[in-house]
């Protein structure tokens, strides 16, 4: 794997690399909260301002996989990439219109909390967190097994006992940004992470239009032609066209990604920071504005990539184009390259360096939360605050160790149906739960966990059967073929079946129960709606 | 239960409510001494608030429609991908297939929805829930100092 990167930028990379390592532990250090405060290690108190919130939001949103992956598909498929992008987009612009303001409203640390509002009880709160885990495990290993693989890319080696090293020493430092920074110190990180990546990423736009003498429909026509497959790129199709329902195959995809991204517990959590229903709509203004400029960012590396150096020669870096986006970035260069390019695309493999830190570090932490307050402390029925945050640090650990050890296992495997099966789990499971919690009065115990394991369930048994697990050159196990549900999602099925599993559970439980819950809804639908009763007086 | 309210406990700790508006099914750890004849009705529950309904009613057409939108345009847009590619593909200027002029369109139709949302939400739904929380605050004292 020969990347190009000029002696000179790798240098300056590593450099750049131990520099911003040191530099936000630093930060994690000195914000972290006090020892015995669990407020403050839970939500930051709230103390971030709507701009710095958003950030923070949308950080935690674009993750290393969104970023790297999603410019792989626009770089390979064009139009369909385009669409997901849009996707990831309109997701998190569903979480500010229908969940944001009654999930802070009800919740107060963690989706356990969320959802034991009207129904507490420990079944439901292990449930959530066994939940939460199960689908931010899988993303985790993503960005922790391609953490090696980057690094080996910008820096240039390629030995698999360096690439582990990598993945051991990068993860222990996320576990201890999540466990010493809590949720201020990783929202710094965050945000840090966004401007780095959004201002780096428009400066690269710029040029790459430049480029094409600021012509988008010079820079797509030529994307077409170098793309290997004409004005199709510039259509719908080109992604799912080896699947058997190509058409069917997309919807379900796009649509698994809209109502399953913005719902996954490490975006959710960070709806509790802010300190009312009004803070958490300018907050997630601000996320949705910087999601929506970034996609615009990546159009544009994306398409300019295949542009300038070929679909081919970017298949060939990697098949999946993990790395299109960074070598769209250098191509946008030309040639020659001066100190000052140096310097800017230096600028751009740092920011996702930072990008791969940041998320799985806010990923350990919703886990780490979940486990801590969810499991834990809800077993005991007063437990001090100080021991509280100390079971957090612990659970930090406890989460990242077993991830990062998976991640040593599956880091030559194609990682992709990985970051599928969280997305499937966020849109089968936890969209229904969280919508249905929210808003439908009825809802009873037994609907919620029907829904919850339900929906779990029927995806972990679904996904071992969709087309990118198996039967492919492409999939993560290309020697075998046991692809028997032809799809790329599950979501077809399995997000049907958690709506009407949380139905049926509810209709099960009679109308007794659901008459007394309707009650218990109405009694708490002052808080949920407007937030009453929430640190006024 | 088990459970513990964690709001009351940690949020008030120099006035506790002496009736749990937040739990009301659970079981009251002591009766409350019959309250001396209160000179008017007390006031009624939350859950049938007049200004609870209203609220209700402004969250559910703003969500329903913003979300619905939202979602019925993309919805429609991936149908139009799949099953229509002869409008999609059709050339709207050189080089620029409508599908794609379609999609790069969300890009600022997004931006105005966000606008529309918080304006809608600013203009008529916030003052409603500002009057409840006020009441609410009310109560609260009111229930403390009886």
């Amino acid at each position: 794997m020969t990347t190009g990167f000029s002696g000179n930028a790798q240098a300056m990379s590593l450099v750049a690399f131990s520099a911003i390592a040191t530099i936000t532990l630093l930060l994690c250090v000195m914000t972290g909260p006090d020892r015995d405060d669990l407020d403050e290690f839970y939500t930051g108190y709230g103390s971030l301002s709507p701009m710095r919130n958003g950030l923070a939001i949308a950080g935690d949103y674009i993750s290393a996989a969104s970023v790297l992956g999603t410019g792989g598909v626009i770089a390979l498929c064009g139009y369909d990439g385009i669409v997901l992008a849009l996707s990831t987009a309109l997701s998190l612009m569903l979480l500010m219109f229908l969940l944001a303001e009654p999930l802070r409203n009800a919740g107060r640390f963690t989706m356990g909390d969320a959802l034991t509002r009207r129904m507490p009880g420990r079944g439901v709160r292990i449930t959530a967190c066994a939940v939460t885990i199960a689908a931010l495990l899988p993303l985790m290993l993503v960005q922790l097994a391609g953490t090696g693989q980057l690094l080996a890319f910008i820096l240039g080696f390629s030995g698999d006992s360096l690439k582990t090293g990598c993945i051991i020493g990068l993860g222990m430092l996320m576990i201890s940004y999540a466990a010493i920074g809590g949720m201020k110190g990783t929202a710094l990180i965050q945000i840090l992470k966004m401007v780095m990546l959004l201002g780096s990423g428009a400066v690269i736009a710029v040029l790459m239009l430049r480029r094409f003498d600021w012509d988008l429909g010079a820079l797509f026509s030529t994307a077409a032609a170098q793309s290997g497959v004409g004005t199709r790129f510039l259509h719908s199709g080109v992604e799912f066209a080896g699947s058997s329902n190509p058409r069917l195959d997309m919807i379900t995809s796009q649509l698994t990604v809209v109502l399953g991204g913005a719902c996954l517990p490490h975006v959710t959590m960070r709806m509790y920071t802010a300190n009312s229903a009004r803070q958490v709509r300018r907050s997630m203004s601000w996320a949705v504005s910087s999601v929506i400029l970034f996609v615009l960012v990546m159009t544009v590396v994306g398409f300019g990539a295949t542009a300038l150096i070929g679909r081919a020669a970017i298949a060939q870096a990697d098949p999946q184009g993990n790395t299109a986006y960074l070598l769209g970035s250098r191509a946008a260069f030309g040639a020659d390259v001066s100190t000052a390019e140096t310097l800017l695309f230096t600028t751009v493999t740092t920011a996702i360096f930072l990008t791969l830190l940041a998320s799985v570090a806010g990923m350990i932490l919703a886990c780490a939360n979940s486990l801590a307050h969810d499991v834990f402390a809800a077993r005991v029925r007063e437990m001090s605050a100080r021991r509280e945050m100390g079971l957090a640090r612990a659970s930090a650990l406890a989460v990242g160790i077993p991830a990062i050890l998976l991640a040593t296992l599956v880091q030559h495997r194609s990682l992709q149906p990985l970051v599928t099966l969280s997305f499937c789990l966020g849109a089968s499971a936890i969209a229904p739960a969280l919508v249905y919690s929210l808003f439908w009065r009825r809802y009873t115990r037994t609907g919620l966990l029907f829904t919850l394991i339900g929906g779990s369930l029927s995806v972990l048994l679904l996904m071992p059967g969709t087309n990118l697990v198996s039967g492919s050159p492409i999939s993560a196990f290309p020697e075998a073929d046991f692809n028997w549900f032809p799809f790329t999602t599950t979501g077809l099925v399995t997000i049907p079946l958690g709506f009407a599993l949380g139905w049926l559970g509810t209709v099960l439980s009679g109308q007794r129960a659901s008459e007394e819950q309707r009650h218990q809804y109405e009694a708490m639908e002052g808080w949920i709606l407007a937030g009453a009763v929430r640190r006024g007086g | 239960m088990s459970y513990e309210p964690p709001y009351d406990t940690c949020r008030h700790p120099q006035h506790p409510p002496a009736y749990d508006y937040t739990y009301p099914w659970q079981p009251q750890a002591a009766a409350p001494p019959p309250p001396p004849a209160p000179r008017r009705a007390p006031h009624p529950h939350l859950g049938h608030h007049s200004d609870l309904r209203v609220l209700r009613g402004a969250y559910r057409w703003q969500r329903r429609t913003a979300s619905l939108a939202a979602l019925g345009y993309f919805t429609l847009f991936l149908v139009l991908s799949a099953f229509a590619p002869s409008v999609m593909t059709s050339r709207v200027t050189d080089g620029l297939p409508a599908g794609l002029l379609l999609a790069l369109i969300q890009i600022p139709v997004t931006w105005l929805a966000i606008a529309l949302y918080e304006h809608t939400a600013r203009r008529y739904v916030d003052p409603i829930a500002d009057r409840i929380r006020k009441q609410s605050e009310l109560d609260a004292r009111r229930e403390a100092t009886r």
